[in-house]
C-alpha cells in the first residue's frame, strides 16, 4: 500500500514540475512575442519595413503560450469553474471528492480525445514536411507539437489531479504568483 | 431533432457539466463532445477532426495576443505605487466637488480603467488605497464602498477591456471600433455616478465630512505629475489605437514596453516583480484564451445543431419589438450573472443572443457594448459578483452590507442601459468619427 502512495506522490511531483516547465515556456514565448511586436513596430516605423511573419509567428505563440501553461493553471487554481453545488458541499466531505474525481476523469477524457486528434496531425504533418504558406515556410509540427505538448502536460496533471483527490489530499496549491488581478 | 429539442438538450448539458464543476474549458468541450456525438451521432474521428481544426485556428488567431499582453501591462503597472499616484493625484482636483474626496473612486477607477482590460485589477488597484483613506476621513462607509463597487467595474467598459477582446473575436467585431465604442458610456455610467454622489452629499451633508485642505491651483497643477504615469500610458496605448497608427495588440506591446520603462523610471520594478507579473499574466491568459477557444468549438458545434438560425426564426415569429428583446435580454444577462462570471456568460450565451440580435437590426457593435454593461452588473451582484468579493476582502465588511451599499449603483447601472438603448449614437458615434464604422 505504502508502495502506491510513494508512487502517486513520486508521479504528482512529476506532474508539477512539468506543469512549471510548461509555464516557464509558455512566459519565455510571451516574452518573445511582445518583443517580436516591438520590433515590428520600429522597423514599419523607422524603416518602412516588415518581419512579414508577425501575423503568423504571434499566432504560434499564443496557441503554444495558452496550451503549455494550462497544467500550472489548473493546478494552482486559476481555471474559473461553477462553484455553486461544489462549494455548498464540505471540502473534506466524500461528496466533493467523487465529484471532483468525475470532474477531473471527464476533462482528462474529453482532453485525451483532442490531444490524439493533434498527435495525428502532427505526425501527419512530419511525415509529409507540411510547412505553412508564408514567407517563413514553418514546418507545421512545430507550432501544433507546442499546442500537443502543452495537452500532454495537462493530461499527465489533470491524472495526478484525479490520484491528489482520490487521496483525498488538497485539490490546489497556493502561489501568490499566480493568482491573477486581471481575469474579470 | 427539431430547435427546441436541441436548445434543451444544450442547455441541459451545460446545466449537467458546469453544475458538477468541471473547470469552464472542459465544460464547453464537453458539451461539444456530448451534443456532436449523442445529438448529432457523429463517429469519433469526424468529432475529433472537428475539433483539432477549430482549436487550433482559434488557438492561434493573431488578435488574442492582446489578451496576454494587456493583462501583462496591468500586472506590471498593479505593482507599482499607481494607487497612491492616482489619490495623491486626484485629491487637489476634487476636493471642492460635493462629495469630495468619494469622487477620487470613480474618477481613479476611470482613468485606471484606461490602462487595465480588467474590473477586479481596476477596484483592487483604486480600492486599496481609498478605502482606508475615506473611512479615516470619516466618509459614510456605504457610499464609498459602493461607489467603488460601481465605479470598479468600469474597467471592462473603458478600454483597453479584456471582455470586449473576447466579444470581438467571439462576434468577428472590429477590436478597435469597439474600444472606440465603450468610451463615450463609461464617461455617461461615470458621469451618472458622480452626479449621484454630489446629490446624496448635498441633500445630507454628514455623507461627506468638509474638506478642511486648501489647494492653490499650483498644487492641483502639480497634481497632474502624480498622474503622469497613467496618463502617459494612457496616450501610448489609447492614443495608439485611434490614430490608427497601431491595431490593439501592437498597442497592447506598447503598452507592456511602457509600463515596465515607468515601473524601472519610478525604481518599482525588480526581476522578482516582473517575474510575477509575467506568470499571472501567462495563467489568466491561458484561462481566458483555452475558454475562448473552446467556445469557438461550441458555438460550430451549435451551427453543426442549426440552434442559432433556428431560434432566430423561431423569436422572428414571435414578432417582439425589438425595444422588448432587448428587455428580455437585459433580465436574462441579469439573471445569468447573479451564478456566472462575466467570460462565462459571454461565450456561452452569444452563440444564441446575437443572431437574435443581428435579425432585429442591432448593430452587433452597439451590442458588444450592452453586454460589457450587462456584465458589469454582473459583478455588483450576489453571490457570484466579484467586485463584491474583491471589496470584501479590502473592507473586511460582510458580503450583505457591500452588496447593500452596491445597489445604487447597480440601478445607475440600468439607467444608463436604458440611456445607451434609446439613444445608441451614445456607443456608436466615436468610432463612426475615428474609423468611420
Amino acid at each position: 500500500m505504502n508502495h502506491i502512495v510513494a508512487a502517486i506522490l513520486l508521479f504528482d511531483k512529476g506532474a508539477r514540475r512539468l506543469g512549471i516547465f510548461g509555464m516557464w515556456m509558455a512566459c519565455v514565448i510571451l516574452v518573445f512575442m511582445v518583443g517580436h511586436v516591438l520590433v515590428e513596430i520600429v522597423l514599419r516605423a523607422a524603416l518602412s519595413k516588415s518581419t512579414y511573419v508577425l501575423d503568423e509567428f504571434v499566432g504560434y505563440g499564443i496557441s503554444a503560450t495558452t496550451f503549455l501553461s494550462l497544467a500550472y493553471a489548473l493546478r494552482r487554481g486559476v481555471m474559473i469553474r461553477v462553484n455553486l453545488f461544489l462549494g455548498a458541499l464540505a471540502p473534506e466531505g466524500s461528496g466533493r471528492q467523487v465529484l471532483e474525481i468525475v470532474c477531473g476523469a471527464l476533462t482528462a477524457c474529453a482532453c485525451g480525445i483532442v490531444a490524439r486528434y493533434f498527435w495525428i496531425s502532427v505526425a501527419r504533418h512530419f511525415e509529409r514536411g507540411t510547412a505553412s504558406e508564408t514567407i517563413a515556410a514553418v514546418p507545421m509540427w512545430i507550432p501544433e507539437g507546442l499546442v500537443l505538448a502543452g495537452l500532454i502536460i495537462l493530461e499527465i496533471e489533470l491524472i495526478a489531479f484525479v490520484f491528489r483527490a482520490a487521496m483525498g489530499m488538497a485539490s490546489f496549491e497556493e502561489d501568490s504568483r499566480a493568482k491573477p488581478m486581471s481575469t474579470e | 431533432m427539431d430547435t427546441f429539442w436541441s436548445s434543451a438538450a444544450i442547455i441541459g448539458l451545460m446545466a449537467l457539466y458546469l453544475g458538477m464543476g468541471v473547470w469552464i474549458f472542459s465544460g464547453l468541450l464537453l458539451i461539444s463532445f456530448t451534443a456532436l456525438g449523442l445529438i448529432l451521432d457523429f463517429p469519433l474521428d469526424r468529432i475529433g477532426a472537428i475539433a483539432k481544426g477549430i482549436i487550433w485556428r482559434s488557438a492561434s488567431a493573431w488578435e488574442l495576443a492582446a489578451i496576454p499582453m494587456f493583462i501583462l501591462m496591468g500586472e506590471i503597472i498593479f505593482r507599482t505605487n499607481i494607487s497612491e499616484r492616482l489619490f495623491r493625484g486626484l485629491v487637489p482636483l476634487v476636493s471642492r466637488i460635493p462629495g469630495g474626496l468619494l469622487h477620487t473612486n470613480v474618477f481613479g477607477c476611470t482613468l485606471f480603467a484606461a490602462v487595465s482590460g480588467s474590473s477586479t485589477a481596476t477596484t483592487a488597484t483604486v480600492g486599496k488605497i481609498t478605502v482606508t483613506e475615506l473611512s479615516e476621513r470619516k466618509y459614510d462607509p456605504a457610499l464609498a464602498v459602493g461607489s467603488l463597487a460601481g465605479a470598479g467595474s468600469l474597467g471592462l467598459l473603458i478600454p483597453p477591456s479584456i471582455l470586449m477582446i473576447i466579444y470581438g473575436v467571439l462576434a468577428e467585431v472590429s477590436i478597435t471600433k469597439l474600444f472606440a465604442a465603450g468610451v463615450m458610456p463609461g464617461i455617461l455610467v461615470s458621469g451618472l455616478y458622480t452626479a449621484y454622489i454630489a446629490f446624496r452629499c448635498i441633500a445630507n451633508p454628514a455623507l461627506s465630512p468638509k474638506s478642511i485642505e486648501i489647494y492653490t491651483w499650483t498644487a492641483r497643477a502639480r497634481s497632474l505629475l502624480d498622474l503622469g504615469p497613467i496618463l502617459i500610458l494612457m496616450g501610448i496605448v489609447l492614443g495608439g489605437i485611434y490614430s490608427g497608427l497601431a491595431t490593439p495588440s501592437e498597442a497592447a506591446a506598447l503598452g507592456v514596453a511602457a509600463a515596465v520603462l515607468i515601473a524601472i523610471a519610478t525604481k518599482q520594478l525588480t526581476v522578482a516583480t516582473f517575474i510575477e507579473a509575467l506568470v499571472s499574466a501567462v495563467s489568466a491568459s491561458s484561462m481566458i484564451c483555452s475558454i475562448l477557444v473552446m467556445a469557438a468549438l461550441l458555438s460550430s458545434t451549435m451551427g453543426y445543431l442549426h440552434v442559432p438560425a433556428n431560434l432566430a426564426a423561431a423569436i422572428g415569429q414571435l414578432e417582439l419589438s425589438p425595444f422588448g428583446l432587448i428587455v428580455i435580454l437585459g433580465v436574462f444577462y441579469v439573471i445569468l450573472g447573479l451564478f456566472l462570471d462575466g467570460i462565462s456568460i459571454t461565450v456561452m450565451s452569444l452563440p444564441i443572443t446575437l443572431p437574435l440580435i443581428v435579425h432585429a437590426g442591432f448593430d452587433p457593435l452597439w451590442f458588444g457594448v450592452f453586454l460589457v454593461i450587462m456584465v458589469e452588473m454582473g459583478l455588483m451582484t450576489p453571490p457570484v459578483g466579484f467586485n463584491l468579493f474583491v471589496l470584501q476582502g479590502l473592507t473586511g465588511q460582510p458580503l450583505a452590507f457591500v452588496a447593500r451599499a452596491a445597489l445604487p449603483f447597480f440601478c445607475l447601472m440600468i439607467i444608463a442601459t436604458i440611456i445607451l438603448t434609446a439613444y445608441p449614437e451614445i456607443a456608436l458615434w466615436l468610432p463612426r468619427l475615428l474609423m468611420g464604422a
